[in-house]
């Protein structure tokens, strides 16, 4: 259903041109959870934001292709694009306290998408919640808000954002996102911002959306554990570009790519004899400079002189698993 | 509790006012060169001891300072601010008879202010560093370092004397007449139906309007787009954008309600600056208000009138903090009721 081909979004900065998505190209089926992984900077975010074309200024977005329900993204007018976000592709922020209008109500908010984009003229809605559009409204939203675990959503409705705790804006924030039955979420790192307890019930609720709505679902984290216990599949990112894409269990059983081992030897697992956590040597490099060959060299116990100089080619290892790196064997 | 904290800050501005009437009244008093019966008498010729005797009677001035105090603040509080020496008329008289011009001068500098800047703001911010934006800086720019008078005068040049366009002085023609019922002109003659009063009183008030609210659209311009600039970066405009809105309904829904915020305080204060700095204004338009009547009483060392005037501006200054508060706390959901 979506089907990301070769993307590309630069940013001209002062110090260079900042390649934060070269060349990426994903797929993901209908009602799958496909996890995008990687440090921090390395392009998630921007990856996103492609998809709905909000890279933000300035940043744009000069090649490739997203196809989505059989037609290119990139290729559409302003005024189609607009019909399609939040009502086709709904996005979940990593700061739930700062992505809610704090000068209106949350039950306005949420009631918001409904509204521009006409579902209480829709046949079914009017079928189901009635033809008062102002009572319909209502009537979804207190729904929305129930579904995502809000309790005593009459009162929660009339509440302002900064009466809600962070895990509530949240939950606010996905019942905004769910409130046009979108095919597909984009969830960016939407529980970075909470604590532990509270990561598990959203990660939850975001499961329980895609088994229920069948809703696709593309789930960054900077958290490879997260996205072993959650995704189909995962995509492993570093500085703006895919080095390993594979189903979770190989990829996790068999990482391949020396990042992909290091994010997992980085993680503390519980499961098994205490392993130390080793966290990666270095830093992730400047976008601004990077030039040719592997980005990961500088940090890779692995590197030989040829990793340096030309563009890594993805090597298949088995049948959906690939790794972008010399050393695979 | 928005009542509470509204309650509170009535309570707080009863001593500021007490203390700006006796620091006011002591100036007065204490400026060397001032006897009052002197200067009353100057102009009336030969005046015998007795008649100056009962005027200091007249005016309490042969009581010691602390009675005169006493009777000049309990005046304030029976709304009694003295009387006149050199028009031999009750103050509170005379300020409330151009009270009503200086207000309708205010509101329209005010509207001005806010029709020219609350646009320019907003374009600014969303076009930023366009042509449109730098523009309206560097005017903005001019603009706060226009003074006033120096802005009045060019107006007058320009729009009066050379293209005729507006009238440069005084509020309406006795060629028009008007009714008064509340010396609000504008009001008046839409109470009484008269379309010529209007008419003529609008192109008066706006070359002043235009003087006295330069500045404000100026700074108030700036102010807009820099909060524009703010709020247009938060996470919230991204997902305002994500559901679907129109650039239109990003901006002025969800952005301007935010931006709005820090500003209306500004505009809020900017109301107590035009009602109480107008007087240079107000001379060069001849504008029969209080700023006028100020620096009349001022260079005729009516005492009384000027004392009378410095309270009503403190307290107009005073009430404009309280309304920039009260509508703060409004506007702001995070002030909870
Ligand atoms: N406004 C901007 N101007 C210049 N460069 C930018 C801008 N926004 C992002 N970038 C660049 O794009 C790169 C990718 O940013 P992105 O936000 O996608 O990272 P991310 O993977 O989401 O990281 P995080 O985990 O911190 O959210 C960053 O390294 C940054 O250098
Ligand atoms: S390509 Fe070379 S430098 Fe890059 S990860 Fe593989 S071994 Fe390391
Ligand atoms: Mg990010």
């Amino acid at each position: 259903m979506l089907k990301i081909e070769n993307l590309s979004t630069h940013f001209p900065t002062e110090r260079g041109l900042v390649k934060a998505v070269n060349n990426v190209s994903l797929s993901l089926g209908r009602g799958e959870i496909l996890g995008l992984v990687g440090e921090s900077g390395c392009g998630k975010s921007m990856t996103l934001l492609s998809i709905l074309r909000l890279v933000p200024f300035p940043g744009k977005i000069v090649g490739g292709k997203i196809i989505f329900n059989g037609s290119d993204i990139l290729q559409k007018s302003p005024a189609e694009m607009r019909r399609i976000r939040g009502k086709e592709i709904a996005m979940i922020f990593q700061d739930p306290m700062t992505t809610l209008n704090p000068v209106f109500k949350v039950g306005e908010q949420i009631g918001e998408a409904l509204r521009i984009h006409g579902l209480m003229e829709e046949k079914a809605f009017r079928l189901k919640y009635g033809s008062n559009k102002r009572h319909a409204e209502k009537k979804r939203v207190l729904e929305l808000m129930e579904e995502v675990g809000i309790p005593s959503p009459e009162v929660r409705y009339q509440e302002y954002p900064h009466q809600f705790s962070g895990g509530m804006q949240q939950r606010a924030l996905i019942a905004i996102a769910l409130s046009c039955n979108p095919k597909l979420l984009l969830a960016d790192e939407p529980t970075t911002a909470l604590d532990v307890t509270i990561q598990a019930q959203i990660l939850a609720l975001l499961e329980q959306i895609n088994r229920e709505h069948g809703t696709s679902i593309i789930l960054v984290t900077h958290d490879l554990g997260v996205a072993a216990e959650f995704c189909h599949r995962i995509a492993v990112m570093y500085a703006g570009i895919l080095v390993e894409e594979g189903p979770t269990e190989a990829v996790i059983e068999r990482p391949c790519h020396p990042y992909t081992r290091g994010l997992l030897r980085s993680i503390p697992r519980i499961t098994g004899e205490r392993k130390r956590i080793e966290p990666i040597p270095g830093n992730v490099p400047d976008l601004a400079g990077l030039g040719e060959g592997c980005p990961f060299a500088p940090r890779c116990h692995l590197a030989r002189a040829a990793c340096r100089r030309n563009d890594i080619p993805w090597q298949q290892i088995a049948a959906n698993h690939k790794v972008r790196c010399l050393n695979v064997t | 509790m928005k009542l509470a904290r509204i309650l509170e800050r009535i309570l707080v501005s009863i001593p500021i006012m007490l203390g700006i009437a006796i620091i006011v009244f002591l100036f007065m008093r204490l400026t060397p060169g001032a006897d009052p019966v002197d200067l009353m008498m100057g102009e009336a010729g030969h005046v015998s001891e007795q008649e100056m005797e009962a005027l200091r009677q007249e005016f309490h001035l042969d009581k010691p300072i602390h009675i005169q105090l006493y009777h000049f603040l309990s005046g304030c509080l029976r709304g009694d601010l003295g009387t006149s020496y050199i028009k031999r008329k009750p103050v509170t008289t005379l300020i409330l008879e151009c009270l009503p011009a200086t207000i309708e001068l205010a509101l329209g500098a005010l509207f001005i202010a806010l029709l020219i800047s609350v646009p320019i703001g907003i374009i600014s911010a969303v076009k930023q560093y366009s042509f449109i934006d730098r523009a309206s800086m560097t005017a903005a720019f001019f603009g706060i370092s226009m003074p006033p008078f120096w802005l009045g005068i060019i107006l007058i040049i320009v729009f009066s004397a050379s293209l005729g366009l507006f009238p440069s002085h005084g509020r309406l023609p006795f060629t028009v007449g008007l009714e008064t019922i509340t010396g609000f002109y504008v009001l008046d003659s839409i109470l009484t139906r008269n379309w010529a009063a209007l008419a003529s009183t609008l192109q008066h008030l706006f070359l002043p309007s235009l003087a006295l609210g330069a500045a404000t659209a100026a700074t108030v311009a700036r102010m807009i787009r820099s909060s524009m600039l703010e709020v247009l970066r938060q996470d919230y405009i991204v997902l305002a954008r994500a559901k679907g809105l129109t650039e239109y309904r990003v901006i002025v829904k969800h952005a301007l309600r935010n931006a709005l915020i820090p500003t209306v305080t500004i505009v809020a204060l900017q109301l107590g600056v035009f009602l109480g700095g107008n007087m240079i204004v107000e001379t060069v338009f001849g504008w029969p208000g209080l700023g006028r009547l100020v620096v009349d009483a001022i260079q005729r060392r009516d005492f009384p009138l000027v004392q009378g005037a410095v309270i009503i501006y403190a307290f107009t200054f005073v009430m404009a903090n309280l309304l920039a508060d009260i509508i703060y706390t409004f506007v702001n959901p995070k002030i909870e009721l």
